[in-house]
């Protein structure tokens, strides 16, 4: 990696926004490079000067009141309020106290909040997790620009690509006439397991793919789950997951979902 | 609600005004919230509080916006009298967090809100470009340059020759 490029992407790396070999890369180029050394370390300095001491603003008092009279709800709590007072320093970010506010101010919005958030609480820790890293992976593969590593519309280009890489056969489709064409393949990363990255366009949108082996016997149904800001799909047959992620609206990415699922 | 109030608070850097457009922004948001079609009302929220901010800087401060073209207004920091003002400013530890708080402020308002978003907030690049309604690409620059203005900025401050 350049000094350039290296300067160009830092900041993705600082934010953990890289994906994974271009984040080796840059590491690796800092490690040998004085002027990037230093100029990372004057990042890392700054950004923790930001997290102690920039002030983070908590809500008057005087605005709550307002607050909660524009809004007809219950008075809330008397400690509360005086507890937000003081200044927090940046970062101390406390969501179950959030919570309890918009509990407080508002019950309806509350309770659909709940709706919205109830289904993450019964999915096992493992499944968020391994959400949570797939979906970094697809953010990472658009902002880095490496998005394929074989760049070819041509299923017979791309899955051969994938064999001596991997060591398990990926299906590979171009759903072109269905409006959903291939755009290339890409070796990623989720948990530590190396995946195959199949990924489509849709219009102006990125669709990744990923397939990897499942170390559980046995097919799970089709899960579908949103978080910051992507949609995605996930389920397991013949032994391997299947992740779809995409910032596509929900139907869209169904529909592509339901392609790959119909295939042999 | 107090990720509303503190961001509101940075892009007006006023008291007064912060409070008015986070009364209006929750307001609003209760007004029109539904909870079956948004995924994540944190950055929702937080999207109408912008947005209502910047409506009001259009109508009320015009000459803060747009400061891409026009950047050494923000070279000036704000107001001092306004600033002391605050209790928050009253507490503050040192002249370290005085200078990086002063510093952020006289960023651009384009600057100032990627970065609070990032640095305070948490949120990730994909949904400050949703929060901005701006590409990826340019929360990424955005924040490369706010960072770099804050390092030129305290190092401005920092007296010669006392590296510690």
């Amino acid at each position: 990696m350049s000094c350039s490029e290296t300067r160009r992407l830092i900041d993705a790396y600082l934010d953990s926004e890289l994906d994974l070999r271009g984040a080796l890369e840059l590491e690796a180029h800092i490690a040998r490079c004085p002027g990037c050394g230093a100029e990372e370390h004057g990042l890392r300095e700054l950004q923790a000067s930001v997290r102690a001491n920039l002030i983070r603003y908590a809500l008057p008092p005087q605005l709550e009141a307002r607050l909660h009279e524009a809004l007809g709800a219950e008075e809330p709590a008397a400690s509360a309020v005086s507890e937000e007072k003081r200044p927090v320093a940046a970062m101390a970010v406390r969501p179950m106290r959030r919570s309890w506010k918009w509990a407080a101010l508002a019950p309806a919005a509350a309770a659909a909040l709940l709706v919205v958030a109830a289904p993450r609480l019964w999915q096992p820790r493992s499944e968020a997790s391994v959400a949570d890293a797939v979906i970094a992976a697809h953010v990472r593969s658009l902002l880095a620009n490496h998005l394929t590593d074989v760049a070819s519309s041509d299923q017979h280009t791309v899955k051969p690509w994938f064999q001596g890489k991997l060591d398990y056969s990926v299906a590979v489709t171009d759903w072109a006439e269905q409006g959903y064409p291939l755009a290339g393949g890409r070796l990623d990363y989720v948990e530590d397991t190396a995946a195959a990255a199949l990924v489509y366009r849709r219009a102006q949108h990125v669709v990744n793919l990923f397939v990897w082996p499942s170390k559980r016997i046995g097919n799970e149904p089709l899960q579908h789950l949103s978080r910051r800001g992507y949609s995605a799909y996930c389920w397991a047959k013949d032994g391997m997951h299947y992740w779809a992620v995409s910032d596509l609206n929900e139907a869209e990415l169904l529909k592509f979902v339901e392609l790959v699922r119909r295939q042999g | 609600m107090e990720a509303g109030y503190n961001l509101a608070r940075w892009l007006l850097r006023n008291d007064h005004d912060a409070e008015d457009i986070t009364q209006e922004a929750i307001v609003r948001a209760f007004r029109f919230f539904d909870g079956f079609s948004c995924d994540n009302p944190r950055a929702w929220l937080l999207t109408v509080v912008r947005n209502s901010a910047y409506t009001f800087l259009q109508q009320n401060r015009a000459r803060e916006l747009g400061t891409e073209f026009n950047e050494e207004i923000h070279s000036e920091p704000a107001a001092k009298g306004r600033v002391a003002e605050t209790p928050e400013v009253l507490v503050m530890r040192s002249a370290e967090q005085r200078h990086l708080n002063q510093a952020v402020e006289s960023l651009p308002v384009e600057f100032r809100e990627v970065f609070v978003l990032r640095e305070m907030e948490g949120l990730s690049y994909k949904e400050i470009a949703d929060v901005a309604r701006i590409p990826m690409g340019t929360v990424m620059s955005r924040l490369s340059r706010a960072r770099q203005r804050l390092q030129a900025a305290l190092a401005d401050r920092e007296p010669a020759g006392n590296a510690s």
